[in-house]
């Protein structure tokens, strides 16, 4: 269970010292940006709070005074109300220039000759407001004071990039919109095992259809097929395979029809005409050689086949399986070649190149149109295939029968459940980072 | 350290001057501004044709133009241990306390590092692009930033974009990675001195015209918008493969008196062809930063940009207008943009730009990350080893032999020329006697 990508590790490791790591910006944040309250500052406050309460005990010792008291209970309320207020933003910590605000609100009300007892009230309440300021400054410890009076001072982090530092946030600061705009697995096909294998069908088709001509071909080397035979078996494929095409295409014109037979009788005439030169192409080289060429070239060729859709009208496919299936087409050509430069006559050569080109070429587009015209039947004609061909390996040799029937296996049912399985540990990851894909077709 | 907390950094990358681009300019103003600040500054790269060995440039910047010809895209071939002998005389001459390498491709940066690390310096790394997870070149790129990132001491990204993509690639711990944005110098990006006529609208955009900066994005979006618009005209700069593809879409819609086709514009004129514009067009598929908008932005521009990557972080929100990279979108916001060109006075704009970005607030930052860097305890090899090994079945393996072979190299050279035979670069001071001049 080791084999999680690499991310997928960083991505367990994010929660806790994301978390962690706020909180700490959150006090260090404090030391860069704004630096609190100075010492300077603090003696300040203090020593204005003093010279306050000096002057508004001064006061209220004046204001005692009796014929004032009628008066006083029109005047109180408004007092105290204004005076409540300057306490509760001198709680909310709004600071010095407030109280010397209030001193001279104080001192105004005093000057201009409003009652004393007025002034004398207002001063009661400030001696309270006084003292209730020197509590706070004096015994709230001083990082309390900081994060409160924070949060109105400093915007909130924002995810941008410009306007410098933002203040009271470091450089790596990482909050809960780290990595909002992830995504997870969304491309992600849930794959069914039965679908899986039903789809490797089509892979075990085309092996068995190797495998034939690989049979074919040992029959002929061995002189139990004749080239009569060969020939006839030649004419039956390619009207068979007309016959199917003709059966599942959907728009088959006459002028089309024609175009095929055309090129087929002119490749065949080549092919008639080239074949005395295949036949002497090779003949140097040791049949060792050619045995152990032509086994890796068909190895190469099922390799590199592309087993998707057909070789010869491959619609829509990509650029890279089109080269990968002409390296593969050419590599079964060239297997055959070889093979052709082992037989007894022109005819033989003829016939068996002329045998495999059919199948190679065409092959794969027959058993397309058939897989496109009803899937029953694709299915049919597979599973006789593989069945057939397991019956003449069988009486061929045992131990490639084995093999064979080894490999069939494998394909159909080991690598679908291998690829299920495997499935759980996909991860992919999309973000703002991934490159934009275009949503039109770019015509070159 | 020497004296009174000042550096003595050395820059590592393959791109560096003459070459030109965002990595290259970053680079150089970097330097400069942590030079004003006191710091010594040594610039590493490989040699450009015939510009090798050492040259200094404005301000007494010392570049080291390695002998290590380019083989792909201005990147040195990838040696390994080649390169420790010069990297170590380097570090030793010139008395080097911090090694900053840039940019993930830059194979010299991750040799320098890597070397660096083995020699016991304490290493920063800026990443200035984006990565994908999907394909085979991405994977490899990944696990080699992840080498490189797996002992790097602290790293820096443009954008926050990039900065999840860099943790995401290298499993870095987020709070080792610090966001420093790129700057403009806004003293040579500076407004037309008389604002253009609004009879008629030009948007502006200068790239190379290549797949991931949207070319094909263009191809769609400049006819729509010349037949929604009969007074926009446009004036595309740069070059590249997607050249033939603009030139076409001119011909097909015969547009050739409303679209101007400069071919490849040099740095120092690309502020003369942004001035004669309104607007700035951006059609990147992907992008860290994008340092093109805010030199368009410095002059004065609207910037009509796609939403990809860092973009959305550069500018604040009444300055750009972006648009999902798809051409009716990408229509509706030009539309948007032309009438929004009526408030936008450049003058306004650039004297914000000023505001924004300004290079000596990165070299300050970058002057922070450098502390803490240099701050991070000494670890020796041994205590450095698990690192590696924690960065993959096969690939931590390989990554620890690859560290230990480098460490018996560095060994070895240590035996066959001491620290001490190597000669020390005595220190210039050509900053104050510049200053000295200009007085």
């Amino acid at each position: 269970m080791n084999f999680l990508p690499p991310a997928y590790g960083a991505l367990q490791s994010y929660d806790p010292p994301v978390l962690e790591n706020r909180l700490k910006c959150n006090d260090s944040g404090w030391d860069d940006g704004f630096s609190g309250i100075s010492p300077a500052a603090f003696s300040i406050i203090v020593l204005f709070t003093l010279i306050q309460l000096l002057l508004r005990g001064v006061l209220c010792f004046l204001a005692y005074h009796p014929t004032v008291v009628e008066n006083v209970t029109k005047v109180v309320p408004l007092i105290f109300g204004l005076e409540s207020g300057y306490l509760l933003l001198h709680l909310g910590g709004i600071g010095a220039g407030l109280i010397r605000l209030n001193f001279l609100f104080t001192m105004i009300l005093s000057g201009i000759g409003l009652k004393r007892s007025v002034v004398g009230a207002a001063g009661s309440v400030v001696v309270a407001t006084g003292a209730i300021f020197l509590i706070k400054v004096l015994l709230i410890p001083m990082d309390s004071r900081k994060s409160r009076s924070a949060s109105p001072t400093f915007p909130k982090w924002r995810k941008v990039a410009y306007g410098g530092m933002q203040p009271g946030f470091d450089d790596n600061h990482t909050d809960e919109s780290f990595l909002e705009d992830m995504i997870m697995n969304c491309n992600v096909v849930k794959r069914d095992l039965v679908k899986v294998m039903v789809d490797a069908v089509s892979i075990s088709q085309y092996l068995c259809i190797v495998a034939l001509v690989v049979l074919v071909w040992t029959y002929t080397l061995r002189s139990i097929f004749t080239e009569r035979s060969l020939v006839l078996l030649d004419i039956v494929l390619l009207g068979a395979g007309f016959f199917v095409v003709l059966l599942t295409a959907e728009m088959l014109s006459f002028d089309l029809l024609l175009n095929y037979v055309v090129k087929i009788s002119f490749f065949i005439t080549g092919l008639y005409v080239l074949s005395p030169i295949y036949h002497t192409l090779t003949r140097s080289i040791s049949s060792d050689s050619i045995w152990a060429l032509t086994a890796s070239l068909v190895l190469l060729h099922l390799f590199l086949h592309n087993y998707s859709g057909s070789a010869v009208e491959a619609p829509g496919a990509l650029e890279y399986s089109t080269f990968t299936s002409n390296i593969s087409l050419n590599a079964s050509i060239v297997a055959s070649l070889l093979i052709a430069s082992r037989l007894p006559s022109r005819l033989h050569v003829f016939a068996i190149v002329l045998f495999s080109l059919q199948v190679f070429l065409f092959a794969p587009f027959v058993s397309y149109c058939i897989k496109k015209y009803s899937f029953r039947l694709h299915m049919c004609f597979s599973l006789g295939l593989m069945a057939a061909t397991l019956f003449f390996v069988y009486r061929l040799h045992r131990l490639l029968f084995i093999l064979l029937l080894g490999t069939l296996v494998f394909v159909n049912l080991v690598c679908p459940y291998w690829l299920i399985r495997i499935q759980e540990y996909k991860f992919e990851i999309n973000g703002p980072w991934d490159e934009a894909k275009l949503c039109f077709n770019i015509m070159e | 350290m020497s004296q009174q907390g000042k550096h003595r950094i050395l820059m590592v990358s393959d791109f560096f001057y003459p070459n030109f681009g965002g990595v290259e300019n970053h680079i150089y103003y970097l330097s400069q501004c942590l030079i004003k600040l006191g710091h010594k500054v040594v610039v590493m790269t490989h040699a450009y044709k015939n510009r090798s060995g050492v040259r200094y440039m404005t301000g007494g910047l010392k570049v080291y133009y390695v002998p290590w010809k380019p083989f792909l895209m201005q990147n040195t071939l990838p040696t390994f241990y080649a390169t420790l002998p010069i990297i170590r005389t380097i570090l030793i001459r010139e008395r080097i306390s911090i090694v900053h390498g840039h940019q993930a491709f830059s194979t010299l940066c991750h040799e320098a590092l890597m070397h660096a690390r083995t020699m016991g310096y304490k290493v920063v790394f800026t990443d200035h692009s984006l990565y994908g997870f999907a394909d085979i070149g991405s994977i490899h790129m990944n696990k080699v930033l992840q080498f490189t990132l797996a002992d790097v001491s602290q790293a820096i990204c443009v954008s926050h974009t990039s900065k999840e993509n860099t943790v995401l690639r290298s499993g870095l711990p987020p709070e080792r990675v610090f966001v420093i944005p790129n700057a403009v110098d806004t003293a040579m990006f500076k407004p037309a001195p008389k604002r253009l006529s609004s009879d008629e609208i030009v948007i502006v955009v200068i790239s190379r015209l290549v797949y991931r900066k949207g070319a094909d994005l263009l191809v769609e979006v400049i006819p729509e918008v010349c037949s929604l618009h009969p007074n926009v005209r446009f004036i595309i700069g740069g070059d590249g493969p997607k050249r033939v593809r603009l030139e076409e879409m001119r011909e097909k819609h015969s547009l050739q008196d409303r679209v101007d086709m400069l071919g490849a514009v040099p740095h120092a004129k690309v502020q003369s062809v942004l001035v004669t514009g309104h607007i700035f067009l951006n059609s990147s598929l992907t992008e860290a930063f994008c340092i093109a908008i805010l030199e368009a932005a410095s002059c004065g521009l609207l910037t009509v940009s796609t939403r990809v990557g860092g973009v959305p972080e550069v500018l604040p929100d009444d300055m750009i207008v972006l648009a999902e990279p798809d051409p009716t979108d990408m229509v509706m916001a030009i539309t948007k943009a032309i009438e929004l060109l009526p408030q936008i006075d450049p003058q306004d704009m650039h004297n914000r730009m000023k505001k924004l970005y300004s290079w000596h607030d990165v070299a300050k930052r970058t002057e922070i990350v450098y502390d803490r860097a240099f701050k991070c305890s000494n670890q020796n090899l041994l205590e450095r080893l698990p690192r590696y090994l924690s960065c993959g079945a096969w690939a931590g393996k390989l990554f620890c032999i690859v560290m230990i072979i480098d460490f018996l190299f560095w060994s070895f050279l240590q035996l066959w020329q001491p620290d001490q035979d190597i000669e020390v670069v005595p220190d210039i001071d050509l900053t104050s006697s510049q200053t000295g001049e200009e007085m």
